[in-house]
């Protein structure tokens, strides 16, 4: 058990849980080391926030081990493992001031006493998270994002074994999220424990992240830095998490052109560098990013041909939706033109930005080379 | 269908001034959205529009109509709420069904006007599904087709994406927007999320504390913000802020603070109203910020972190001193914390008066 200012990495190994007949978690292995942050992403209903109990000792795993600091902590229920949560719903004491709320943990008979005193230690992070002037308030007084603040507060004034923050900055509006999602990033760093990140948003994952695990379906589909699983998704799961807008993704199958393989689908076929590989006739799924797609006037050689579906001006870019004979396609464009609905435009892919998943497996086959 | 216009419109709650002499006008087919953080009036606008709060000042026309004194029923206003508000044990037909059944239209005139609405918003093949067993997303479409079945004067959207995961968010964007322009009912949305006003609205109402501040096009607002609340609003990351003065060296202008020197190139210069002056607020997108590694730019900096996300990448730079500054580059990259880059901006730099936050460039 670790114990005072003691505190190394976590281990999860082969955590499994059911719950009745559904399957939550199954084979889910990986370690975070001290001062990393490891963002925990994955779609509503994956097996995050159930992950995150297992690993807070809120919920016992039916398989598997959980290490902090190397030490088997298994069954230690959480009040032994000095976790710092933040809770998705929160979990504040209602009858407490937002400054009692953030204290706390400091004031436990257990806590660990620091050479700062409380206020000391409290004041700098009120200050961080823009809820200083807040602190005598309760939390009944206060909007969803001042309170999910004082969530983060209470966490970020402890010295834990690890920080474990589900959806830590989701209810924060757009601007201050992006403000504090560095500041906050930069102060874990810091520690010398592991963070845990939980977010289903794909973005936020590869913003905040050393390193990213994405869980499917109770399963582990893919672990690594930002960059790794942005220019390599190892699964379609992945690939449909991560983008603004995410990768396209066509089904067709290889087929042979006079000039090597080529891909096919209903409305186009493409010769792209990653098929060279690839068994005829197998069926595959073909990523395509939309920043690597190009429009073109409707009767340009050379273009697969579409209608234009919606368009949505951002100012630096639009996105362009597109409808084809296989269904619909995002193009990420520079160009600020506005396309009416149901006009008829070219499309050109990017050969060398193709990705080949697997049709069967659902797994990568050929990444992109990177750009 | 009808255009809309609010002349001179107030709330107050006691002494509170929810909304202060709005003037703002749809013309029929428009989406029109009202945006602004939570207080500035929007929702209290809406509610005014929709009849369930009264006016205490001003008037609110249809058509050019006077509508301020017909209760909420005769207006032939549709809503689409954050939460959907569905009947919950009824079938996606019988929901988009509802409004016409109260309304005693006939049974094959509604038959078919369901069916257009069902394959407008293709929702066809789950048109007999019940609404619980559809997801989130689903499911506003059919609060959407609800709204649609009526041929309402105007559809009202309150938030309708703020309880949808992210990626149903893009999706059910993009179809609202398409829904509104194949529709071309005259619409009003509201909400405090820019990209989303961005992504469907023809014109975007920004309100701060009961003020109006601009209305205008998207384009407009990304391009040629008012003023600086606008200016902060619009964009993502939000636009850097920088506290500069304006002097004039060796026969030019020179922009210079907060660690930043700039001189106006020609085609910028001839925007610049301003002569030498301080209180000056320099405002530049963080995707108009050019990061060389090479000497001899407008400024120096050092990266203090970065954020991937995926074909971009948000680098967070320490300039002179404490100021920081946001830059936008294309990604993944190659900066790291601690890098020495250098800076220059383009010509798409904005410029307001610190004091009343206007902007001070001509068009």
């Amino acid at each position: 058990m670790p114990t005072g200012a003691i505190s190394q990495g976590l281990g999860l190994s082969g955590i499994g849980k059911r719950f009745g007949e559904t399957r939550a978690l199954e084979d889910v292995s990986l370690a975070v080391a001290a001062g990393e942050i490891l963002a925990l992403t994955g779609p509503s209903g994956s097996g995050k926030t159930t992950l995150c109990r297992i690993i807070g000792g809120l919920e016992q795993p039916d398989a598997g081990v959980v290490t902090l600091g190397g030490l088997d902590v298994t069954p230690a229920p959480c009040g032994r493992r000095r976790v710092a949560f933040v809770f998705e719903s929160y979990a504040l004491y209602p009858q407490l001031s937002v400054f009692d709320n953030v204290a706390s943990p400091l004031r436990a008979p257990n806590a660990e006493r620091g050479p700062q005193r409380i206020e000391g230690r409290i004041a700098p992070v009120l200050e961080l998270l823009e809820i200083a002037h807040l602190a005598r308030r309760l939390p009944g007084e206060l909007s969803g994002g001042q309170k999910q603040r004082v969530a983060l507060a209470r966490a970020l004034v402890q010295s834990p074994s690890l920080f474990l923050l589900d959806e830590p900055i989701a209810h924060l509006d757009a601007k201050l999220r992006h403000k504090l999602r560095g500041e906050v990033r930069r102060r874990l760093k810091e520690r010398p424990c592991p963070t845990i990140w939980a977010t289903p948003d794909g973005l936020e994952a590869l913003s905040i992240a050393d390193r990213i695990a994405v869980i499917h379906d109770g399963r582990l589909e893919q672990i690594g830095t930002p960059e790794e699983v942005w220019l390599r998704p190892a699964s379609l799961q992945v690939a449909r998490l991560l983008g603004d807008p995410p990768m396209n993704l066509i089904s067709g199958r290889v087929t042979g052109g006079a000039n090597g393989p080529l891909f096919e689908c209903a409305s186009f076929s493409l010769s792209a560098p990653a098929l060279s590989r690839m068994r005829r006739e197998q069926e595959v799924v073909l990523g395509v990013r939309p920043d690597m797609i190009a429009l073109h006037a409707p009767d340009a050689r050379g273009t697969m041909q579409g209608e234009i579906y919606s368009h949505e001006p951002f100012g630096k870019y639009a996105i362009v939706t597109v409808r084809h004979r296989d269904g619909l396609i995002k193009v990420k464009s520079g160009s600020s033109e506005q396309l009416p609905i149901g006009a008829p435009v070219g499309l050109t892919i990017d050969h060398g930005s193709a990705t080949i998943f697997d049709a069967r497996t659902k797994r990568l086959v050929v990444s992109a080379p990177p750009a | 269908m009808a255009s809309l216009r609010f002349a001179a419109v107030w709330k107050r709650y006691g002494t509170v001034e929810a909304v202060r002499d709005l003037n703002l006008s749809c013309p029929q087919g428009e989406m029109l959205a009202l945006l602004g953080p939570s207080g500035c009036g929007k929702s209290t606008t809406l509610k005014m529009l929709a009849g369930i709060e009264d006016l205490s000042e001003g008037e609110i026309y249809f058509d050019g109509e006077p509508v301020s004194q017909l209760a909420p029923g005769t207006r032939n206003i549709a809503m689409v709420f954050e939460d959907y508000a569905l009947y919950p044990r009824m079938t996606v037909r019988e929901n988009i069904a509802f409004p016409l059944r109260v309304r005693g239209v006939s049974r094959a005139e509604a038959s078919e006007r369901i069916e257009q609405v069902l394959a407008l918003l293709q929702l066809t093949k789950v048109a007999d599904e019940n609404v619980r067993r559809l997801s989130g997303g689903a499911q506003q479409r059919v609060s959407i087709g609800r709204a649609l079945v009526r041929d309402p004067r105007v559809i009202l959207l309150d938030e309708p994406l703020s309880h949808l995961d992210a990626d149903q968010k893009v999706q059910l964007r993009t179809e609202i927007k398409r829904l509104q322009k194949l529709s071309r009912v005259t619409s009003i949305l509201v909400t405090h999320d820019q990209t989303e006003a961005t992504a469907m609205a023809d014109r975007i109402a920004v309100m701060a504390d009961g003020v109006l501040q601009q209305v205008g096009s998207p384009e407009d607002l990304y391009e040629r913000p008012a003023n600086l609340f606008v200016a902060g609003f619009i964009g993502e990351p939000p636009m850097n802020l920088i506290p500069v003065e304006a002097r004039a060296q060796a026969g030019d202008i020179v922009l210079a603070g907060g660690g930043v020197s700039i001189t106006p190139g020609e085609r910028m210069g001839a925007r610049l109203k301003v002569h030498a002056r301080p209180d000056l607020i320099l405002g530049v997108r963080p995707e108009h910020v050019a990061v060389n590694a090479s000497a001899g730019e407008e400024a120096s900096a050092e990266i203090r972190y970065r954020e991937p996300r995926g074909d971009a990448e948000i680098l967070t730079l320490a300039l002179s001193g404490e100021n920081t500054l946001i830059v936008e580059v294309p990604g993944p990259s190659a900066y790291r914390p601690g890098d020495a880059v250098f800076l220059s901006f383009s010509d798409r730099v904005h410029l307001f008066d610190a004091h009343s936050g206007r902007n001070v460039m001509a068009a």
